[in-house]
């Protein structure tokens, strides 16, 4: 009895906090890092959604290797998480960076490789490139460090839209603060500004918020999606709703299933009065276009080795491959087989 | 000045800070102590024939040890590591005040035989619900994310495990040895103790995210990452609170057993 007391409280408990930390760093000038309320509805983000996404900054500084980078071009086509910070931060920065890391170290890599992280330096004279780079690199290899002149990272700062920094070192002082916006700012694959997480982000909400974002390609909204394995483990069939709408025609290509050794989209033919299943070519959706796969109707299928791990798991990662908005993962979750009702499954993606 | 350990959101340093809360607590459960040993060595002079004089460096050393341990586990670092930066640090906070310190002052206030008049005796099974519950509800994320960000909040949590502690070996350490469970009972208690702890234990070791914002969202401390942190803190309450129960089983069981072999031998003579 205790012991299911306690579980059940850790239950209760993991899926109820709620970060509200504010960091010095925050009140010198950074977004709101208190943040407050229960899980976010399903398919909602547990950031701050950006109400009128404006396009990603143009600017460009030097990455840690010395390249130029042109933050624009260089992260086009990717979700891109965006920090102004520096390495001498005791708190925020490497808070934000390692949450951040240990999030994508965990997610599956093909999501976690449409991911980039870029952290522009905030303290250009101390963050050396050498030193961003070892500094990121503790953190993740694969984080991008960014430096400039005061010109340049004050351009980038007003391009972004976010607080300007504010340091006084007193002549010789080097281990001075540094003030800075404290929010991670998400460019979603179309290049707009989707979210913004203060200071008080948890590892939780990053893990429920970046498959969403992933998932949110340009016009395009993927709803209810979920799959059934059958009973013998070896195959499945999944199902998903498409809207297009974005202002562009678009049109679903195929279909990838991980963990499986084949997939493929199907349509429902009816021959002659034989309703025979057939593979779906591509399919167009212009704007305002609904694609719906239904039981009974379309719907893609797959092949599972007969012990593969996808055959057992409770959800299985999904990519769907358009002409224009490229790849497109989504998390599907696996019912129960048996269930013969179609489930009121919310929204896994937008 | 803070009185008390709690979340400061200030980065690590090993520059010593005070507490004084936790030195008047420490000092009045000395004095109190003190003043509980003398009564029960006046008591005991005044009755005749009685052992008890030749066991009162023992038990002197007993509970000062028990005041060490909670100083220990309170002030400054393992208080301020514990108060706001490592689940490490609490979770060792806890083994020491639970496990150590809690035994240790009970062991300390050992009375002569027929001596525990007024001390309450308390069913076994009421101890493991208080001591569980106590565990349980120091350990609820929200509770504690909630609790640490503050000095009287994170008072209550240490003194929580303390009484905890109490609770926990009090059927098993009873100031009266008449009125401690029987040696078989007493090890059964000790071993049931350890089951419900198994379940946090696990969670913290195999989480798969930071439960608590208060330590994941904490300055870095000592290099540890907030996962490594949680699953540290995991280990600590299993590897160290469990195997000190078992030891302190097993002495139970071979006293009892050089007890019974004692007895066999007189009787035979």
């Amino acid at each position: 009895m205790v012991a299911l007391a306690i579980a059940l409280a850790f239950a209760l408990a993991a899926c109820a906090c709620a970060p509200s930390r504010r960091g010095p760093d925050a009140a010198r000038g950074g977004a709101d890092s208190t943040r407050g309320g229960a899980e976010p509805a399903a398919g909602r983000l547990a950031g701050y959604e950006a109400p009128n996404p404006k396009p990603k900054p143009d600017f460009v500084l030097t990455d840690f290797d010395g390249r130029r980078f042109d933050f624009r071009r260089d992260t086009a086509g990717r979700l891109t998480l965006l920090f102004f910070g520096y390495t001498h931060c005791p708190d925020v920065c490497p808070i934000h960076m390692a949450n951040l890391a240990a999030v994508l170290s965990r997610m599956p890599p093909d999501e976690a490789s449409r991911v980039r992280v870029v952290f522009v330096t905030t303290d250009p004279v101390r963050d050396t490139p050498a030193r961003l780079k070892d500094w990121l690199g503790a953190f993740d290899p694969a984080f991008t460090g960014l430096t400039g002149t005061k010109a340049e990272l004050e351009a980038a700062l007003r391009a972004t839209g976010v607080v300007p920094t504010v340091a006084q070192p007193a002549p010789g002082d080097t281990s001075y603060d540094v003030g800075h916006a404290a929010q991670v700012l998400a460019y979603g694959i179309d290049g707009r500004l989707r979210a913004e997480y203060p200071f008080g982000t948890r590892q939780k909400d990053w893990v429920h918020d970046l498959p969403i974002l992933l998932a949110r390609a340009p016009g395009l909204t993927i709803l209810g999606a979920y799959a059934r394995i059958l009973p013998t483990h070896d195959m499945g069939a999944g199902y998903f709703t498409v809207v297009n709408r974005g202002a562009s025609a678009d049109t679903l290509l195929g279909i990838r299933v991980d963990g499986a050794t084949h997939e493929q989209l199907h349509a429902m033919k009816n021959a002659g009065g034989m309703v025979r299943m057939v593979p779906l070519g591509p399919t167009p959706l212009a704007p305002g276009d609904t694609l719906r796969l239904r039981e009974g109707g379309s719907h893609f299928m797959f092949d599972l080795a007969p012990n593969a791990s996808a055959a057992r798991a409770e959800s299985l990662t999904v990519t769907l491959r358009f002409a224009r908005a490229g790849q497109v993962p989504m998390r599907v979750p696996v019912l129960p087989y048996a269930d013969p009702a179609e489930p009121a499954v919310e929204a896994r993606a937008r | 000045m803070t009185w008390w350990c709690a979340a400061s959101n200030e980065p690590w340093s090993w520059v010593w800070r005070a507490y004084p809360g936790v030195w008047v607590f420490v000092a009045l459960l000395a004095a109190w102590g003190a003043a509980a040993l003398k009564g029960n060595f006046a008591r005991e002079a005044a009755r005749p024939g009685s052992d008890a004089p030749a066991r009162r460096a023992g038990r002197v050393a007993a509970y000062g040890c028990g005041v060490l341990f909670c100083w220990m586990a309170l002030d400054w670092p393992l208080g301020r590591l514990g108060g706001g930066y490592l689940l490490a640090a609490h979770t060792a906070q806890y083994v020491l005040l639970t496990f150590f310190a809690a035994p240790l002052l009970l062991l300390g206030l050992r009375r002569g035989p027929g001596d525990g008049a007024g001390l309450p005796g308390v069913h076994p099974l009421l101890s493991l619900v208080v001591y569980n519950g106590l565990l349980a509800a120091t350990h609820v994320p929200a509770l504690v994310d909630a609790m640490m960000r503050t000095q009287w909040g994170s008072a209550i949590v240490d003194l929580a495990w303390l009484v905890g502690g109490i609770a926990l070996w009090w059927p098993a350490l009873h100031p009266d040895p008449e009125r401690r469970l029987a040696p078989p009972l007493r090890m059964g208690y000790l071993f049931a103790s350890t089951l419900a702890p198994t379940i946090p234990a696990a969670l913290l070791m195999f989480g798969d995210y930071p439960y608590y914002g208060v330590y994941e969202l904490a300055p870095r401390a000592l290099g540890l990452s907030a996962q490594q942190d949680q699953q540290l803190a995991g280990l600590i309450m299993k590897v160290i609170g469990d195997p000190l129960i078992w030891f302190s089983t097993a002495f139970i069981f071979f006293r009892w057993q050089a007890r019974l072999e004692r007895d066999e031998r007189e009787e035979e003579s």
